[in-house]
């Protein structure tokens, strides 16, 4: 296949994104004129939700597949003597989804560590503004960030097909490297449906959920 | 003072404020950088190129292709699928009925499963909670004092930091090896490198001192203050024990812990394999531990997977196998053959573990839970890393060895000191944002000063330990508070943490002086 196609779906999916941007003011909206986005905005958060546990799916069947290529490099190994790039490459490969498309999911279920010493005393309302400037001040822009910075390598790398730099290895290098804009932008839409729920309490529109304390969940000590 | 000083100074500043905000620590770090790279950016002090660098560092060796950090979620795989197959909750009730009739012995099972939950899941948080849950109201039944079993759940919960195989321990080392690399490019000698394995190895003594410490100091309160820790009279009806019981209960983590550290410090396997051998290993453990309870019909398959694995040892061990060698003899053709279908019955009983597992409906929150924590990881890691460019970039590192030269007494003062400034930072972050942020500050300096890369990582693992104990604001203690029953009160806590905090600073006073009690076992590994 003519390559020039990835380049020409590439810039698509560049200006499908910059259209998107307008959706990013939507708490904002929320915020200053209640009741009018209310219905739309949860359908919206809740869709990103659906989608980000999607990718959380996709990243626990990449821990099973860590586990089980890994211990067939092991066996391989030691019982045979025998290495294959192309499975080292698989572990490797299933390594990296698993955080990279773990991390909306994680953020969704609150399993990003924080600082909880002042947390509780700052209230209902405190906690949902952290929550919407955080997401502008912090996760916005490094996201954004990310995704414009890694925009030429990506291009490249696809108009190759880039693939492994071992003979045996996997063809799908390029892949590889894709999963850091999926990873921002999955982050980035799991920060928008965040904000959009913090707006949403804040009108009242959206009963205030008590952050039970979870062991797992904060992963604290690991 | 120039305006790159100042801004990295504000920078680090400004992110230890605004972690207090509570957004997720990753984020928090990574955008406060972002801003004042910008703001750098507007000012004409910083380097636009460093941030082009940051979605390659991101694809890179340092996280994405990383070698090293692959073992972390192995690790992760294994401690919850431990956690999840109760293992650890047979463990403490097998270990207290052992030694209930002794003074003071239901400190001691706390003590030694700490130890070993510690080296199997080597989660605190978990741990702690895990044993104030069980433990703690059975010591209190028992008539022990709140202070003494509250002291020793809490810092027997922090031992999972220590005591390999630990993942702060695999992170220290990455941050470390490549601390001791910048040094040993600074000094022109050859390149050092530090491995997950030496740390391991390192970690080992002092974390076997200290868990003796806690024993003793336990027997030494027995006995003095016998109405401290009274025996145990255990007679909740529930049938005695059976070799059986203790064995699997008690035998099966302790072989599995054995065999993943064995193969990692003995350099039979590389940390990642070894951590693959944990996690493919608590898969049969918790195949075997669910699988016995529900009496499922797929037990067999886990036998003979784990007999195979006998099969595959001696066979490897007693003939070539090697499959690139044409020359075979008979023997060895039929070893393969052999081999080949222990391989498979292996696999098989892995499979069957994932299948017992998702009929008790715990492999789902058990993958749940492992990516969610591998997840915070590594996003704090990528946030981190963000945050450590933009500081050299406003040349930050060279400040910091500046001050860290400057401090009067050399090595030693400035080691205090940085040992003191993560005390303090171990109050409000978890060892995984300082790992990530301020050893790779501090590391290369001392580490030009003189200090052993090994002796240095296990001095400052030891250090954040004894910080995640001590009130008002331990890590260890807020688990503990969650846990434990109204009845006990906060102070009771506090002051329980505090005989063991003089332990952990004896210790580091220990590691500190002989410096051998670190480095001699990772020397005799690597040679």
């Amino acid at each position: 296949m003519d390559s020039q196609v990835f380049l020409t779906l590439g810039t698509a999916l560049k200006w499908a994104g910059i259209a998107c941007l307008p959706l990013f003011a939507l708490p904002l909206i929320i915020l200053s004129v209640p009741k009018l986005f209310d219905t739309i905005a949860k359908r919206f958060s809740a869709a990103i939700d659906t989608v980000s546990g999607f990718a959380l799916g996709a990243a626990m069947i990449s821990a099973l597949v860590l586990v089980f290529s890994q211990l067939a490099v092991v066996v391989l190994r030691y019982a045979f003597g025998l290495s294959f790039t192309w499975l080292s490459e698989i572990v490797m490969y299933a390594f990296a989804a698993m955080f990279m498309l773990g991390a909306a999911g994680a953020l969704r279920d609150g399993a990003h560590v924080r600082v909880d010493i002042l947390r509780p005393r700052f209230g209902e309302a405190g906690r949902n503004w952290i929550e919407l400037t955080g997401a502008y001040l912090f996760l916005f822009p490094i996201c954004i960030r990310i995704i414009t910075t890694s925009e030429v390598g990506l291009a490249r790398s696809w108009l190759l097909l880039e693939g492994s730099r071992e003979s045996d290895g996997l063809p799908i290098l390029f892949l590889f490297k894709t999963l850091v804009p999926v990873f921002a932008v999955l982050l980035m839409a799991q920060g928008l449906s965040e904000s959009l729920k913090a707006a949403l309490r804040l009108t009242g529109a959206l009963t205030p959920a008590e952050p039970a304390p979870d062991v797992e969940a904060s992963g604290h000590g690991t | 003072m120039e305006l790159e000083a100042i801004l990295a100074i504000s920078m680090f500043l400004a992110a230890m404020i605004a972690l207090l905000a509570g957004y997720p620590v990753a984020l928090t770090l990574g955008g406060v950088a972002l801003i004042f790279a910008l703001v750098g950016i507007a000012l004409g002090v910083f380097p636009d190129s460093f941030l082009k660098a940051f979605p390659s560092r991101i694809e890179g060796g340092a996280i994405m292709q990383s070698q090293t950090l692959i073992a972390v979620p192995l690790f992760v795989l294994m401690g919850v699928i431990l956690e999840r197959s109760r293992v650890a909750e047979d463990l403490l009730g097998i270990a207290s009925r052992l030694l209930a009739g002794v003074r003071g012995g239901l400190g001691f099972a706390v003590i030694l499963v700490g130890a070993l939950l510690a080296a199997s899941t080597g989660i605190v948080g978990a741990t702690v909670i895990t044993m104030t849950l069980i433990a703690l109201p059975t010591m209190q039944k028992q008539g022990y004092d709140m202070r003494l079993a509250t002291g020793t759940i809490a810092a027997s919960g922090t031992l999972g930091q220590i005591i390999p195989p630990s993942i702060v321990l695999i992170l220290l080392a990455d941050a470390i090896s490549n601390a001791a690399s910048q040094a040993s490019l600074a000094l022109g000698t050859g390149s050092s490198v530090v491995s997950v394995g030496d740390l391991f190895a390192g970690a080992l003594i002092p974390g076997f001192i200290l868990v003796l410490f806690y024993l003793a100091w336990v027997a030494l309160v027995a006995f003095v203050r016998p109405t401290a820790c009274p025996p145990a009279k255990l007679d909740d009806g529930a049938a005695p024990l059976t070799i059986k019981d203790v064995a699997i209960g008690l035998g099966a983590p302790l072989a599995l812990i054995v065999a993943v550290l064995g193969s990692i410090l003995g350099g039979i396997a590389p940390p990642t394999e070894g951590a693959a051998i944990g996690a493919g290993g608590a898969l049969l453990l918790a195949g075997l531990r669910l699988g016995r309870a529900a009496g499922s019909r797929l037990s067999p398959v886990i036998l003979a997977g784990l007999a195979s694995l006998v099969i595959i040892l001696v066979l490897r061990n007693s003939l070539d196998l090697r499959a690139g060698d044409v020359s075979h003899s008979a023997a060895a053709a039929i070893g393969m053959g052999v081999t080949a279908l222990a391989c498979i019955a292996f696999f098989a009983a892995l499979v069957s573990g994932l299948l017992i597992l998702r009929k008790a409906a715990q492999l789902e929150p058990a993958l749940k839970s492992a990516v969610h924590i591998t997840a915070m990881v590594f996003l704090i890691l990528i946030g981190a890393s963000l945050f450590s460019l933009v500081f050299r970039g406003f040349d930050g590192d060279d400040l910091v060895a500046d001050i860290l030269h400057a401090v009067p007494g050399g090595k030693w003062g400035a080691l205090a000191m940085s040992m003191l400034v993560m005390f303090f930072l171990g109050f409000f972050l978890d060892f995984i944002e300082i790992v990530f942020v301020v050893v790779p500050l501090v590391a290369p300096p001392l580490i030009l000063l003189g200090c052993d890369p090994v002796w240095l990582a296990i001095l400052m693992a030891v250090n954040l330990q004894t910080s995640f104990l001590t009130p008002p604001f331990g890590f260890a203690l807020f688990y503990l508070r969650g846990a434990a029953p109204p009845a006990v009160t906060t102070m009771q806590i506090w002051r329980g943490a505090v005989p063991f905090i003089i332990l952990q600073l004896l210790l580091i006073a220990l590691v500190a002086a002989i410096p051998a009690l670190a480095t001699w076992l990772p020397s005799i590994a690597a040679s």
